[in-house]
């Protein structure tokens, strides 16, 4: 069975990851790791990229229109960065699944 | 092949900073260069599926820069392994023969042995990436350079303030992935 080669396994994972955060583009992407991987005799390219996402930290107050209101701590973003692993079936190139790439 | 400009330019800071002392390989990392040397058509099967001959050139390229290599006996060991893995036959004694300098416990001009008898090891390293990875911690501490492509080993080192380099990113950069 051909094998699609891993440049074009990278290329696939960083198209899907694209897609999947279409909504929240990562920032500072980089290709972080590689592995090849037998899962259930399923040959996979394990692509994990890292990239800085913004999450809105929100704290929902009580509106009462007061001078205090003012002082209240606004909404945060806290910028941080995460590392997803993206699997390609070495064999189709297809998409397998997104998992998260838990690090120190 | 060319690396893109930034990290160029801290790849340069690494060689004249540790050009010296030397260059710090994880298993991984030391297998495709040893492998490669002895027989590149081996680069691309088993155990090494994730590179090419290009990366064993990009990586003999930049280990040229340094003086040394500097090792650990848990990571020959590993190398050992992952070698007889590979190898079989004809093939794996040839290695093991033409590398045998290399494994063998003296220091040479071009290998550097640290030890790994009387470290601390960092509790949580440990508990997390292990012994080889953990005592490569511990001794780069001692302001040594280290090249891997295992990730939680470089963000690891990084978080120590040790000199790191991810060789992914290098691959990346060079427009070999």
């Amino acid at each position: 069975m051909s094998q699609i080669t891993l440049k074009d396994a990278v290329a696939r994972a960083k198209s899907h990851l694209f897609d999947l955060y279409a909504d929240d583009s990562p920032d500072q992407l980089a290709l972080e790791e590689i592995e090849h991987v037998d899962e259930g005799g399923k040959s996979q390219w394990a692509v994990t990229f890292g990239f800085k996402r913004k999450r809105d930290i929100s704290v929902v107050q009580p509106n009462n229109n007061s001078v205090l209101d003012l002082m209240r701590v606004q909404p945060k973003e806290i910028e941080h960065r995460v590392y997803k692993t993206i699997l390609i079936d070495a064999g189709t190139g297809d998409f397998v699944k997104m998992d998260m790439r838990r690090v120190s | 092949m060319t690396i893109s400009t930034n990290l160029n330019e801290q790849l340069k800071k690494y060689i004249k900073e540790y050009r010296e002392d030397g260059i710090f390989l994880d298993a991984n990392v030391l297998l495709l260069l040893l492998i490669s040397e002895f027989d590149v058509t081996f680069v691309g099967g088993k155990r090494l599926e994730k590179y090419s001959g290009l990366d064993a050139q990009l990586l003999r390229g930049f280990v040229e820069k340094f003086s040394r290599i500097l090792t650990t006996a848990p990571i020959l060991t590993e190398v050992s392994n992952l070698a007889g893995n590979i190898l079989s036959g004809r093939k794996r004694r040839e290695f093991f023969d033409q590398m045998l300098p290399i494994f063998d416990s003296t220091d040479s001009a071009s290998i550097c042995h640290c030890s790994v008898h009387g470290i601390k090891l960092v509790p949580e390293t440990f508990s997390r990436l292990g012994f080889t990875d953990a005592s490569i911690i511990t001794i780069a501490l001692d302001k040594h350079f280290l090249l891997t492509d295992d990730l939680d080993l470089y963000l690891d080192a990084q978080n120590k303030g040790i000199s790191a380099i991810n060789f992914t990113h290098m691959r990346e950069a060079a427009d070999l992935l």
